[in-house]
Formats: structure tokens, sequence, C-alpha cells
């Protein structure tokens, strides 16, 4: 999953080699955290977080295919 | 961008080995066609579409970063939102042959076309949100 969250990052960004994504436990599911270029930062969020939204759409759905959850922070 | 459909939809389907992405292009877009295993299809478009809009909003973003415009059609070039195919091209070519060999009927044949048209449309929409209904306990 991490990699799709780099995938989708990457492919909407100027700066794809600043992409990180880092994973962690936390209870039940796993918190994502996005990091890009500051000046990919509103190309990773939207206008009013819908690109951000979509990605956590896809996600959302990744996640429970693998019977677990996950939430993307970015930032 | 035919590596992020297939990325995205291969991350979300129980079938990922099915997942075939083709592109085509058009005057001033590209076409990806999405097709995946049926059983599959309503993971990919999801309740109301969601899934399959979330897939477009991030084509479309990639699609301007790269100076181009991108329209992602899933299954069998029927889009997911209720609407034909955004080319209504076929309807009306299969209309005007006959137009012109039955003058007579010019007025009846359209009324009389539509109801033949939609339920040929619906019975693919149909399925696509129930099976997304599994995915839904999860808020």
């Amino acid at each position: 999953m991490r990699e799709l969250i780099e995938y989708m990052a990457r492919a909407i960004v100027d700066y794809p080699d600043q992409v990180v994504v880092t994973e962690e436990m936390e209870d039940d599911r796993i918190v994502y955290h996005l990091r890009v270029a500051e000046s990919d930062m509103g190309k990773v969020i939207g206008k009013q977080g819908r690109i951000a939204n979509a990605m956590r759409t896809l996600l959302k759905v990744a996640a429970i295919r693998r019977d677990t959850r996950a939430v993307l922070e970015i930032g | 961008m035919k590596d992020l459909v297939t990325h995205m939809a291969q991350a979300i389907v129980d079938y990922p080995d099915q997942v075939v992405v083709t592109e085509e292009m058009a005057e001033d877009h590209i076409v990806y066609h999405l097709k995946v295993a049926d059983s599959d299809m309503g993971k990919v478009i999801g309740k109301q579409g969601r899934i399959a809009n979330a897939m477009r909003t991030l084509l479309k973003v990639a699609a301007i970063r790269r100076g181009t415009r991108a329209i992602l059609e899933i299954g069998e070039g029927v889009s997911p939102r209720g609407f034909p195919p955004r080319a209504p091209a076929r309807p009306e070519l299969e209309t005007r042959p006959r137009l012109d060999a039955e003058p007579e009927l010019e007025p009846e044949l359209e009324p009389e076309l539509e109801p033949e048209l939609e339920p040929d449309l619906e019975p693919e929409l149909e399925p696509t949100p129930e099976p997304d209904l599994e995915l839904e306990p999860e808020p």
C-alpha cells in the first residue's frame, strides 16, 4: 500500500524524487505519512482536499482488501 | 499514466493479474480503458462511482502535469456515472441509415429508439454498485 501511495503521489508532483512515504503501525491501523517538496504540497492536497481525498479513497479500499485499515497523513 | 491506472486498479481488486489497461489516442486527449475481472467491477467503480472518480481525479492531475488530458473508461466503454460513453456516436449512426431507408417513420423512430438504448446500458451499470456493498461496513 505504501507503493500505491508513492505511485499516486509521484504521478502528480513536479518533484517525484522528493516523495517520501513512511508507515507506522498504530493499534489496528497503518498510518502513512506522505511528504513531498513544499512546492508540491498543493498538488497532493488539491482544491478543498480533493486530490488527498481521492488518494484516501483508493488507500481505504486497498486496505480493506488486506483486512486492515489505513490512514493517510500529508505533510 | 497507464502505469498509474494499472497500479491503482491492481491495488484494489481481488484479481490483479486480470487488470488490463489499454490506451488510445483521441484528438487532444488519451483514453484509458480499464478492464478487470467481472467480479472486480464493483471494486473499481465503487458506490456511486466513488472509486472510479477517485482514479479519474488522480489521472486528471497526472495528465495536466504532462500537458495533456486523459479520460478513464471502465469496462466495455460504459461510464459508471450512468451516462453512455462520452461519444454517443454509435446510437446516432445506427439511427441515420434507418431514417434514410424509411423516411415515413422519421417522427416515430426517435421515441422508439431511446427506450431501446437505455435498457441496453443499464444492465451493465446496475450490478456495479452491489459488489461494493461488501466494502461499506468500513466507515
